[in-house]
């Protein structure tokens, strides 16, 4: 495995984490129907729409480079 | 904060990924602190005399994660735990092992795994600390059956950690993950017996300058009696090693 592909592994393991937590964080606040909790779910779907769009970031980025290398 | 409740520490430098940890062992009634560095990390644990655990990135500015645990395990081979969850490569296992980490994540890793190794380290740690007896040294040996593979092997212990033992397997090796079955015994003392279960966290496949082939091996679960065995040896040689290197 490359150095970049072992970077960009590292640097995208971060806000997947932070995704796939905060999603199930939020799916147990819903699931427990707390009217008091409604606000601070909203905060975390916001948290999450960050964390996917910096993915999608390193994703097209990355993306980006393969095809240059290849051409 | 509840005084009856463990007390956790996280560390990353990724805010998002800090508060939603703290979030989720704040669910499961932890007291929380989080920390965005190692060397933010450390002045927490010294000024906090009751933290448990310790949950740290390894690749961080101002303060990695080695450096955290090595500080921490200098001060303190037991306490706090200290978990890793890394990112890619950033230290092989067998090194934060060694080094006296007591359980690696790799991230992405599974909430509910995490929390229950978080439990398991807190329950083991909390029946060390009821025992501090010292014990003369011994000559120990180890006779170990892989469950998968019902390979069966008997050989010296060279080094035991606080969680673990290095396991030198000449002729074949375990594979990852593999369970298995284990009895330390001394020829000199008949009544030390250290049986259990165990699980292996990491392989050298060929001798290099740390040891020869074999496997880094937790103990999983320990039969009636043998903990207090272990942790007499264990207290004795004061290792920070959670599972040594050879």
């Amino acid at each position: 495995m490359s150095g970049d592909q072992r970077v960009f592994l590292h640097d995208v393991s971060s806000p997947l984490t932070s995704l796939q937590l905060n999603l199930e964080n939020a799916i147990m606040m819903l699931e427990d129907k707390k009217p008091e909790e409604i606000d601070e779910c909203l905060k975390i779907l916001n948290s999450c729409m960050g964390q996917v769009r910096r993915i999608v970031t390193m994703v097209r980025d990355r993306r980006e480079v393969l095809i240059k290398e290849s051409e | 904060m509840s005084e009856d409740s463990p007390t956790i520490l996280i560390v990353d430098d990724e805010p998002d990924l800090r508060d939603a940890i703290a979030f989720d062992f704040r669910r499961n009634k932890f007291n929380v602190l989080t920390a965005s560095c190692g060397n933010e990390a450390f002045k927490i644990v010294e000024a906090t005399p009751n933290i448990d655990v310790v949950l740290s990135d390894v690749r961080m500015p101002n303060g990695d994660g080695i450096e955290l645990l090595d500080k921490i395990k200098s001060r303190d081979a037991q306490n706090p735990i200290v978990i890793f969850i890394s990112g890619f490569a950033d230290i092989k296992l067998e090194e934060a092992y060694d080094k006296g980490v007591d359980a690696f994540f790799g991230k992405p890793f599974d909430r509910k795994a995490l929390l229950e190794a978080v439990n398991y380290s807190i329950k083991v740690s909390k029946q060390w600390k009821a025992r501090k007896k010292q014990r003369v040294d011994l000559e120990l040996f180890i006779d170990v059956k892989f469950l998968k593979s019902n390979f069966a092997i008997k050989t010296r212990v060279q080094n035991i950690g606080r969680g673990g033992t290095f396991i030198a397997t000449p002729d074949r090796n375990a594979a990852l993950g593999e369970e298995l079955e284990f009895k330390i015994h001394s020829p000199s003392d008949p009544a030390f017996v250290v049986s259990g279960r165990g699980i292996v966290r990491w392989l050298r496949a060929e001798a290099d300058a740390t040891g020869p082939v074999g496997c880094g091996v937790e103990f999983r679960s320990l039969d009636d009696g043998g903990n207090l065995n272990l942790v007499e040896v264990i207290n004795y040689t004061r290792t920070k090693s959670f599972i040594p290197r050879k």
